[in-house]
């Protein structure tokens, strides 16, 4: 399922809000993926993003995760696809 | 005191020491309630990520046998991504807890579990207190505790700390566990990933065993195998370098094997690992009217870009007027009992004049400034814990994220900025919830010149003394101030040091909850009490020292006549040390009482007030009057500028040293000096003109 | 709803108004009402725009869900200045038991935001069981 080509994956940083979408790539190294990873954001975890106002921080949550608040620099090189 | 004995004789034997236990969870799930109701204690609790910035440690005694709680961090796993999590891993291998309790957050139990299952793979002895049972149920999350608990094979005991609810049965729990094994627990990898273990294991397992060493074998090769620098330097600290020179090549040999990142693939297994657990043991259903919504809800208000903010602001605004307006009459009552008739009362009743003087004059200087500000105090810390324990302060670190990014820091690093408010000391430590070194040195670069707690007083005598119609305005405009020079401080450093980099972050959002009015009144208190011990010990230490300085001098005694009599001050040991240094400060135009008491104040500005008072000779009441003859209103404010941007406080000084290390910390203290000496120059020479 | 948001929203154009007059009365100079109708200083100001606009955009969001939370806020904030504001004064009285004490007192009481604030109670405990229940 990994390394999939998809047409429709965007940068999580905008996505519109109360849209699903599904985790497929984070980009970046070391300290703040392992960090992304302990919370449960992995490749193929589905989030909602609660809120996002376009150029600040993204709200995000699931039932696995909880609600997080991820910084604008973090959601840029999370790449998802929406799911609906 | 009597009949514990029969009971825990056998089982506890010869235990001479108190039995050490961690608490340890995801931030924001009830840590420093739960700590704080098991010990009745210190630690101070807030509802956003982050409060418990160092261990603290309580005891608590129970059928004779004495626990040692040690309060963690709040992480999310023992991966040594942040300081935080440095601090609690380094707990949990060198202080070696007899049990580790980890409270975790029934609402979102996975994200917990991944914690739990890190503990487990450590090898530690573990009692889950399942907190916040009850929201759980309201958000329509059910929980097959006794499923889980075979699964595990690890106690759990649903709890809701903030009621009481499941400490016994934790307590007990926790006793029965002291006997018992630790449970064998093993998350089975995939054959490549094991057969790696195996071989890295087999390395290690003799050299740890001859050096007698409490550390499971199987997990410290898991965490070689996901290229972990704290250990990996921990083991070359011990001398195997060989050992992980080899572990490192049999990584490099599995990732080429299996293409893919072996930290990810071994993280993704324990994930896979609790996603199965969840499903067999964790029902959701959607809950009609749930703590969600509200909380989205209120977000989509809180966190507007133009409402959010005019909220923010206004809030600000009833916080100030509250811990000022409102408090003032308070503190009129205090200042009236106190230079009325306690004043007198003493002064009547002790002989001979040195003693009494020694308690009029240095003692009760000091008691009456220490008492003039719990008010303020008092109310701010009201405030300011009703905004934490609502959940309001996460918004607020979500709100200020643009605007910190243009100064190369997260939303987040707005939290200790604004605990900055009230002490600089908390705030500075709890800067080490940021994730880079760079954030850090910043926001501790920014601290000093958040205007803290114990610069008030200064403020409220100065401008009582000379802007008795503008002071709301004027102590507003000196926190403004403070704020305006620590943007600049930050946009120089940025620039100087890091080329204006920006930070990534990821922060838990707690849902909203009504504030208990208990734990409101608990934590202020503790507050108030914190600085009665820290500050007032030293403000009434300092009373008298300057007392003793004053009555004395080069010559010799000179006696308490020396207060009333400027004369005879003159010749004081405080008087000739202040006009040593009288010549630094002339472009200012500073009396050298002044200056004996701004150099008091690096020691701590909350003595800055009661020194002067002493070096007038007057009650902290009538300050204000002797001040108004003796300076011109915009030489007040350039004072006041001075005293709110130099060095705060020792106490500043020795956290930042141990954050930030000595050479920054030298660099702010000159920064800092040289920052507040321009200003008040400034300020006095350009309003010269201008008036 | 519609009579709730309706509600809301004379409560708020009230505290738009107020402010508006003291800004006049500020910038001209001249005396247009009692001072008890309107906000203390700047910063009462700002906050009762904020409180005003809450109610305004509780309005004008009353067909949509984020309709009740915003008239959560906004009578949250109502009322917690009327509560500052009644400890104040309250203190107040409490410290300086003079013959003039109850005038202040009085005078007070019958302040804008108090008022205002009163008439929010009804709204947010409408709100409260709507949300809760």
């Amino acid at each position: 399922m990994r390394g999939d080509k998809l047409d429709n994956v965007l940068p999580l940083s905008v996505v519109k809000e109360g849209k699903t979408v599904r985790i497929v790539k984070i980009i970046g190294g070391g300290g703040l993926v392992r960090r992304l990873y302990e919370i449960g954001l992995l490749p193929g975890v589905e989030v909602m993003i609660v809120r996002n106002s376009g150029f600040g921080p993204v709200i995000i949550r699931n039932n696995v995760s909880g609600t997080f608040c991820l910084g604008f620099g973090v959601a840029k090189k999370i790449i998802v696809e929406v799911v609906s | 005191m009597s009949c514990h004995e029969s009971r825990a004789g056998s089982t506890l034997k010869a235990r001479q020491k108190a039995i050490k236990i961690g608490i340890i969870g995801n931030p924001n799930v009830g840590k420093s309630v739960l700590f704080n109701k098991l010990t009745k204690g210190k630690a101070w609790v807030g509802n956003w990520p982050g409060v418990t910035v160092e261990k603290k440690v309580g005891k608590l005694t129970l059928d004779g046998i004495s626990f040692e709680l040690v309060d963690l961090p709040g992480i999310y796993g023992l991966t040594a991504y942040s300081q935080d999590e440095l601090i609690a891993r380094k707990f949990l291998l060198e202080g070696k807890p007899e049990i580790v309790i980890q409270v975790t957050n029934a609402i979102n139990l996975e994200r917990n579990l991944y914690l739990t299952i890190q503990l487990l793979e450590m090898g530690f002895k573990l009692v889950i207190a399942l907190n916040m049972a009850d929201l759980a149920e309201k958000e329509g999350v059910k929980i097959d505790v006794d499923g889980l608990r075979r699964e595990l094979r690890t106690p759990i005991i649903p709890t809701i700390a903030v009621k009481n609810f499941g400490l016994n049965q934790l307590i007990e729990t926790i006793k029965e566990q002291l006997d018992k094994p630790a449970p064998f627990f093993k998350i089975d990898y995939g054959p490549e990933i094991e057969e790696a273990i195996e071989k890295i294991r087999r390395l290690i397992d003799s050299p740890i065993r001859r050096l007698g060493l409490k550390i499971d074998p199987r997990w410290l090769a898991i965490r070689l195998l996901e290229d972990d620098n704290d250990i990996i330097q921990r083991l070359r600290d011990m001398g195997f370098e060989d050992i992980v020179s080899e572990a490192r090549h049999i990584r490099d040999e599995l990732q080429a094997q299996l293409n893919e990142s072996v930290e990810v693939l071994i993280i993704e297994k324990r994930y896979e690992y609790l996603l199965n657990l969840s499903r067999k043991y964790v029902r959701r259903k959607t809950a009609e009217k749930s703590l969600t919504d509200l909380t989205d809800g209120l977000d989509k208000v809180l966190t507007h870009p133009i409402l959010g903010l005019m909220v923010f602001a206004s809030i600000l605004y009833l916080l100030f007027k509250f811990s000022f307006d409102v408090a003032s009459s308070l503190t009129e009552v205090i200042r009236v009992t106190f230079s009325q008739h306690i004043h007198d009362l003493v002064k009547n009743s002790l002989h001979p004049e040195f003693i009494s003087s020694l308690f009029v004059d240095g003692v009760l200087n000091g008691v009456g400034t220490i008492l003039i500000f719990i008010p303020n105090l008092l109310f701010l810390f009201i405030g300011i814990s009703t905004l934490e324990d609502t959940g309001y302060m996460a918004r607020v670190a979500f709100l200020s994220d643009r605007l910190m990014n243009r100064l190369g820091l997260s939303g987040r690093a707005m939290i200790p900025l604004l605990i900055g408010f009230g002490c600089n000391v908390p705030a500075v430590m709890s800067t080490r919830v940021l994730g880079s070194d760079r954030e850090r040195r910043l926001s501790v670069f920014m601290i000093p010149f958040m205007s803290c707690s114990a610069r008030l007083p200064i403020f409220l005598l100065l401008t009582l003394a000379f802007f008795r119609e503008n002071q709301l305005i004027v102590i507003l405009s000196m926190y403004f101030l403070g704020v305006f020079i620590a943007v600049l401080t930050a946009l120089l450093f940025n620039n100087l040091f890091y080329r204006k980099q920006v930070a990534g972050y990821v922060m838990d959002m707690p849902p909203y909850l009504n504030p208990s009015i208990r734990n409101i009144l608990a934590k202020s208190w503790e507050r108030i009490r914190s600085f009665l011990m820290k500050a007032g010990t030293i403000i009434l230490l300092m009373s008298v020292v300057i007392w003793v300085l004053s009555v004395t001098g080069p010559e010799g005694y000179i006696g308490p006549e020396a207060l009333r009599d400027v004369e005879l001050l003159s010749r004081s040991w405080i008087a000739s040390f202040s006009r040593f240094l009288e010549p630094l400060f002339k472009p200012l135009n500073w009396d050298w009482r002044i200056i004996a008491s701004l150099s008091f104040g690096f020691i701590a500005k909350e003595v800055v007030v009661s020194s002067l008072a002493v070096l007038y000779n007057v009650g902290v009441e009538s300050l204000p009057t002797v001040l108004s003859d003796s300076l011109t209103p915009l030489a007040a404010y350039s004072l006041m500028t001075f005293a709110l941007l130099y060095t705060p406080c020792m106490a500043t000084v020795a956290t930042m040293r141990n954050e930030v290390g000595l050479r920054y910390t030298l660099l702010m203290v000159l920064y800092q000096l040289l920052i507040a000496y321009t200003a008040a120059y400034l300020i006095l020479s350009i309003g010269g003109m201008v008036i | 709803m519609k009579t709730v948001a309706g509600y809301g929203l004379i409560i708020g154009i009230t505290y738009i108004s107020s402010t508006l007059i003291f800004l006049i009365e500020n910038m001209s100079g001249t005396r247009l009402l009692i001072p008890q109708l309107l906000p203390e200083d700047g910063g009462m100001a700002f906050y009762f725009i904020t409180v005003g606009s809450l109610y305004g955009y509780a309005y004008f969001k009353s067909r949509e869900k984020i309709f009740e939370t915003v008239l959560l806020v906004a009578s949250i904030m109502s009322i917690a200045i009327m509560l500052v504001q009644l400890l104040n004064s309250t203190l107040n009285l409490m410290i300086t038991l003079t013959s003039n004490a109850w005038i202040i007192a009085t005078y007070n009481l019958s302040r804008i935001e108090i008022i205002l604030g009163l008439l929010s109670i009804p709204l947010l405990l409408r709100i409260r069981r709507d949300i809760y229940e």
